[in-house]
């Protein structure tokens, strides 16, 4: 099973790496649920997902992901992963869209996997927001 | 050690921590142990550093509460998906400063940690999580 869950998680970070929104979306079982702490309601629709990742494709455009450390199980995955990537395109921030500021950045996230039947059914990801609006001259004052 | 002890050690941290038995929690790490902050960009080592990065948290929210939403464990790792809820009732130390007590509460504020395990102990520890929604949260970001 282990092997299994390998081989989807690596297909996933390339269909990322490579922007291939339709590989990625692919692997999400019928019923599935992602949660990103971007967002206020989980993904639940591959439209939903699309979109997702769409839009750090169109801030990041030229983004590339890379993963530093992965753990796991029989039936599940977790991931720490290093992107960079520079803000040449929109980028929706709480609803509001904010104008690129060109500037290039090297982001960290991590993330979780649960599979079912070869699927994804559960994927939650935690990009470290503070740390990328720090880099891009964005994050409020504290 | 087995996956499923690893998963028991990194339980009885986060409930030690919820309980405020931080002395008994540093018991549980390694002398040399690592923290990885990774929203603030900060590293904590050793006993001592293990300690402030605790008590960094249970000043500023003395009623914090963690739990677990999903592990994932090998024989040397453990990653931690949690949520936590907690009241701003002390004071916070910022990497820009320390912030007086909002009394406003902190709901749901999700993180994620990965933990590496060494000889019966927590060896490193890297903490991923959502600071953008919980400083919202207490009304000191927009």
């Amino acid at each position: 099973m282990s092997a299994e869950i390998e081989q989807l998680d690596d297909q996933g970070m390339a269909a990322w790496d490579q922007h291939d929104v339709e590989a990625f979306v692919s692997l999400f079982a019928d019923e599935f649920v992602w949660s990103d702490l971007t967002l206020p309601e989980p993904m639940r629709t591959p439209d939903q997902a699309r979109q997702y990742m769409q839009a750090w494709f169109t801030a990041f455009p030229d983004m590339r992901i890379r993963q530093t450390n992965r753990v796991v199980s029989d039936d599940a995955a977790a991931a720490e992963v290093d992107f960079t990537g520079t803000n040449s395109g929109p980028m929706l921030m709480a609803g509001t869209e904010i104008p690129p500021t060109g500037k290039r950045v090297v982001g960290k996230g991590a993330y979780f996997v649960r599979v079912e039947g070869g699927k994804v059914v559960q994927f939650s990801s935690h990009p470290d927001v503070a740390g990328l609006m720090m880099q891009l001259g964005l994050m409020p004052g504290t | 050690m087995a996956a499923q002890e690893n998963a028991t050690l990194a339980r009885r941290l986060y409930d030690l921590f919820n309980q405020g038995q931080l002395e008994e929690g540093l018991d549980l790490a390694s002398s040399d142990v690592e923290v990885v902050l990774v929203p603030f960009g900060q590293r904590f080592h050793g006993r001592a550093g293990f300690m402030d990065f605790m008590q960094g948290f249970k000043d500023a929210f003395p009623d914090l509460e963690i739990t677990i939403t999903n592990q994932v464990a090998t024989d040397d790792q453990v990653v931690n998906e949690c949520t936590w809820t907690g009241t701003h009732s002390g004071p916070l130390a910022s990497p820009s400063g320390e912030i007086p007590p909002t009394n406003k509460r902190v709901a749901e504020a999700q993180f994620c940690e990965v933990w590496r395990i060494a000889d019966g102990k927590l060896a490193r520890l890297v903490n991923y999580q959502d600071v953008t929604t919980w400083l919202r949260q207490l009304g000191l970001v927009t």
